[in-house]
């Protein structure tokens, strides 16, 4: 079976679920998040600004996520993004899919052996 | 600089709504701020941290529609289809490189499509010319044709002269009235080689109420309509072009017909269907003072076209209240009669009706069978791509990305499958026309033209989007999870449920196709059963006409035919040799009502109803071998001088003297008239109209004998029996009549079987396309059936394997995976034996002799399809038992 996968809908596969883990934890404004995948993934995964905000929004679009502006004191105002309930399902739907794609990949190719 | 401005500057428009807009520009503005504080935190220098900045500011600008995308579901229209069109084509692309990827599976779909989208298209053009399109004249929905009604019920009943006339006066509902001969052949003469015309008569208001504009010259005036007018005449196009040569002078032209010289007035353009398109030539119908008092001949054919605003039953009413009229006057012809006014195009297409009606429905099931057959093979396809489509939508393809991408497959493919379905439809056409039987009318009118190619370009994107839909709605739904984890789908999954509900369909509609295919082609067969009474192999059928100025009393007649005879009898080859009014195929359409001496009958004349007549020369049993029953055939001593003689068959035998023996009773058609005819002989029945006609009750009168007042009797069919090839004989047969009279044209010259495969040729023609047709379902419903248990046993290989290697016997496992395919195929059989019960009605005008319902026809169509199912659902099932368990397993 051959899964004709483009980098594309790889990347943007892979991007939602790291953006719906992080703001699963605690709602986070933009920068915040591309700041995250960056540390969390050793530098490995970086978001520019022209892709992060894309994506935000698309997936805020889906009702993944919710956008809200928030004034801290003595900061100026900042989006946050939390996660909504039908991002909940589709979180959890794709922490599956990707534990069964990695198991297959190191079934097949040896990732951790 | 703020960081707003510098956003502001460089994105001044994203969305198009400036609230939206100005958000984002905030947010993008806050990122970079952070952004830069970051940098400098990680000991770059202002100036360097701004400028690096700037350029992601600047990559986000550039790449600013897609964060208009992201951000705003209404996109401006333009966009939208621009993105659209981006992605149609990544879509078109993909489906493209898929369907490459399968040939099997193309190569199927695309042949089902083609096969049946030809087949659709190819009828539907045929059925659109002769029963939708609209006749070729201008405002055709106002032509009628006006038929009388017989007291006898015959509801076409030819017209006579007295009531076309008195209609032409009082009738108030139409625009125009006109009336036709029966076409005739005459004839032809003076230029060079003696030949026969077809001639039809019409008056000139006939033409006035088509509306013909003639291709040259001039039609019919009122003028032309006196009797004792000039004698003109208007030749058809086809005569026109193939038989005169397109002269350019034929306007004036003369034209010899039956020794009457004609001045041809005009060229009738070759769409013409009134008289008929066959007719070479048409020459006024005049009606005189004497034709006034006829109502008891019916020999004309009447067309009208009705005033604006009339509609057919206002006309019919008004006419049965003109007959009532005439009625009144003519109490002792017309009591009992009627009329009735039918559209002319109804009336034209009367006969070939049912059968066109039955092929369109057939090719209508073809098509579903086709659908049936698609959506099968796309959902054993789609359960093939389940894991794809399922990945494709975890990893955020939308839904909505993937139902269009399956779409498109379909619709690459159904474009595909509809080029050459429309490309097979021209070639099928053709076919179609050169296969025709002759007497399917308008066929000249056959092409595809652009409606057909619309019809059909519909019918392609219907069944594509039918069985791209349900595929694409069903993957799109698919849970991954299972699949990854190497699970399979068993025939409880809801697709397998849809496929094994598709196979039933399948069947059940190939049943109705096959029933209908065995029914006709049983009745076909029963019909080649039926003995003619006669042994028409090896047996040359000649039709003469002598002019009546040449040939114009009995005498001359009897004198010419037994010398054309005898010359013919001499020719080598020749076994024996007769001739009969009745023409071969047609039957006698001469009836004649007779007194039994002694046995007067009950009606007012004191006759008996009309019954057929032939007019024989001597040796016509012996020749035909039809067998003399009881007493004598006719001898060469049955002449004019001899006794008055007549010779019954068994079926008016059966009729008037069923116990005791007709020999030496007497009849006579006219007693005190004509003279009493003593019967001599009683023949075997024949059918000479053709197999699936009754044998009529028939009287035989020696040729040689017939009265004075029947010198108008002056034609005869030759038969010629030879003792080989009866086409070795023609030539001879053309000699003998040159010798006696060189300018009497040949009529139809034919084998007797020829001349009766041509009256069956309808009826072949629709067995053999409907045969064709079910074929074809059958084969589509077995790549169903075979596909669909293909598909069934490569998913549940592993499950064979394991239960094989467990030590399940292998016809458990196969009656576990065949078992529900065969009661789905056995569940179609039932469906479609009611199916096919309840559409066999449809039928029945196609049938000889059997019932639409045939016990026996629909049992073995059951059984046929049955055992192609299990035949189609054994093949794929042995072939997984063939594989060594282990084998299964690991790839499974």
């Amino acid at each position: 079976m051959t899964w004709p996968l483009t980098d594309r809908e790889l990347k943007r596969g892979s991007a939602t679920l790291l953006v719906l883990a992080l703001v699963d934890e605690t709602p986070r404004h933009g920068y915040e998040i591309g700041k995250l995948i960056e540390t969390r993934s050793g530098g490995t995964i970086s978001f520019q600004m022209a892709s992060l905000y894309p994506l935000l929004y698309r997936l805020e679009r889906r009702g993944w996520i919710l956008g809200e502006w928030r004034e801290a004191k003595g900061e100026r105002r900042r989006r946050f993004y939390r996660i909504t309930p039908a991002g909940r399902t589709v979180l959890a739907d794709q922490r599956g899919v990707w534990q069964s794609f990695v198991r297959a990949l190191d079934q097949v190719a040896g990732l951790k052996g | 600089m703020d960081w707003r401005e510098r956003v502001a500057a460089r994105v001044p428009r994203i969305t198009g709504d400036a609230a939206r807009d100005a958000e984002i520009r905030d947010e993008l503005a806050q990122h970079c701020a952070d952004r830069v504080a970051e940098l400098c935190r990680r000991g770059l220098a202002s100036d360097a941290a701004t400028a690096r900045v700037l350029a992601e500011l600047d990559e986000t600008a550039r790449r600013a529609d897609r964060l208009a995308q992201a951000a705003a579901p209404s996109l401006g229209a333009a966009r939208r289809r621009v993105a659209l069109l981006a992605g149609l084509r990544g879509d078109l692309r993909h489906a493209v490189r898929l369907l490459r990827r399968s040939p099997g599976f193309t190569l199927g779909a695309g042949l089902t499509l083609a096969l049946s989208i030809g087949a659709v298209t190819a009828i539907f053009t045929v059925v659109q010319a002769v029963l939708l399109r609209p006749l070729p004249y201008p405002d055709p929905g106002r032509l009628v044709a006006v038929w009388e009604q017989s007291p006898q019920g015959i509801t076409r009943n030819p017209v006579s002269s007295g009531n076309y006339l008195d209609w032409l006066d009082r009738a108030s509902a139409f625009d125009a009235l006109g009336a036709l001969g029966s076409p005739a052949f005459r004839a032809w003469t003076g230029d060079g080689r003696a030949r026969r015309a077809r001639v039809s008569s019409m008056t000139a208001s006939a033409f006035t109420a088509l509306g013909v504009t003639p291709l040259r010259g001039r039609l019919f005036g009122t003028a032309d309509d006196e009797v004792g007018g000039p004698p003109v005449a208007v030749v058809g196009e086809d005569f026109w072009r193939g038989a005169l040569a397109s002269d350019p002078d034929v306007i004036g032209r003369a034209l010899v017909l039956d020794d009457v010289r004609f001045e041809v007035i005009g060229v009738l353009p070759r769409a013409t269907v009134v008289p008929s398109s066959d007719v070479d030539v048409v020459v006024p119908l005049r009606l005189g003072p004497d034709d006034r008092e006829q109502r008891r001949s019916h020999n004309f054919n009447v067309i009208g076209r009705l005033k604006a605003g009339v509609t057919l039953e206002a006309a019919s009413d008004a006419m049965r209240g003109v007959v009532a009229g005439i009625t009144a006057e003519h109490p002792q012809d017309m009591t009992g009669w009627s009329a009735a006014v039918v559209p002319l195009r109804d009336d034209i297409v009367r006969n070939v009706r049912p059968m066109l009606a039955v092929l369109l429905g057939v090719v209508v099931v073809v098509l579903l069978v086709a659908c049936a057959n698609l959506a099968t093979l796309q959902l054993a396809r789609a359960g093939a791509r389940t894991a794809e489509m399922g990945l494709r939508t975890a990893i955020g393809a939308g839904r909505g990305r993937l139902f269009a991408q399956l779409l498109v497959e379909s619709l690459l493919l159904a474009a595909v499958g509809g080029a050459a379905g429309i490309g097979l439809a021209v070639v099928l056409v053709r076919g179609l026309l050169a296969l025709a039987p002759a007497d399917i009318p308008l066929l000249d009118l056959v092409t595809v033209d652009w409606r057909i190619a619309a019809v059909s370009a519909v019918l392609t994107t219907v069944s594509a989007v039918l069985v791209g839909l349900l595929p694409a709605l069903h993957a799109s739904r698919v849970d991954l999870r299972p699949l990854l984890h190497g699970g399979s789908a068993g025939g409880s999954h809801p697709r397998g449920r849809a496929r094994l509900m598709l196979v039933g369909v399948q069947v059940a509609l190939a049943l109705v196709l096959l029933a209908a295919a065995g029914l006709l082609a049983r009745s076909f067969w029963r019909l080649n059963q039926v003995d003619f009474g006669y042994d028409p192999r090896n047996v040359l059928s000649v039709e003469l006409d002598l002019p009546g100025a040449r040939y114009p009393d009995n005498d001359s007649h009897v004198r010419f035919y037994r010398d054309l005879l005898d010359r013919v009898r001499r020719l080598p080859g020749v076994v024996a040799a007769a001739g009969s009014t009745v023409r071969t195929g047609e039957g006698t359409l001469m009836t004649f009502s007779f007194a039994i001496e002694g046995r007067p009958s009950g009606t007012p004349t004191g006759r008996e109803a009309p019954e057929p007549l032939q007019a024989v020369t001597p040796t016509y049993f012996e020749t035909m071998r039809i067998p003399v029953l009881e007493g004598r055939g006719f001898l060469e001593t049955d002449r004019e001088t001899g006794e008055p003689v007549v010779i019954i068959n068994q079926a008016l035998r059966r009729l008037h003297w069923p116990d005791a023996s007709p020999i030496g009773q007497r009849l006579s058609f006219r007693p005190g008239q004509t003279p009493w005819l003593t019967i001599v002989g009683v023949v075997g029945d024949t059918h000479d109209e053709g197999r699936d006609q009754p044998s009529p009750p028939t009287v035989y009168v020696p040729f040689a004998q017939k009265p004075p007042s029947w010198s108008w009797m002056t034609w005869q069919t030759l038969v010629v029996r030879t003792e080989g090839d009866p086409a070795a004989v023609v030539r001879g047969v053309e000699a003998a009549v040159g010798a006696l009279d060189a300018d009497l044209p040949l009529g139809a010259v034919r084998t007797v079987e020829a001349a009766f495969a041509e009256r069956t040729a309808r009826r072949r023609f629709a067995t053999g396309l409907v045969a064709g047709f079910a074929l074809l379902a059958l084969l589509l419903g077995a790549v169903g059936i075979y596909g669909v248990l293909a598909c069934n046993v490569a998913e549940r290989r592993r499950e064979i394997g394991i239960r094989l290697a467990l030590g399940a016997r292998p016809r458990q496992v196969a009656t576990a995976v065949v078992r529900p395919v065969l009661i789905a195929s056995a569940t179609g059989v039932a469906a479609g034996l009611v199916a096919a019960v309840l559409a066999g009605r449809y039928l029945d005008a196609l049938l000889f002799e059997l019932q639409p319902s045939d016990p026996a026809t629909l049992g073995a169509t059951a059984a046929l399809l049955f055992s192609v199912s299990c035949l189609a659902a054994w093949m794929p099932v042995r072939r997984a038992l063939g594989l060594a368990p282990t084998r299964t397993l690991r790839e499974g």
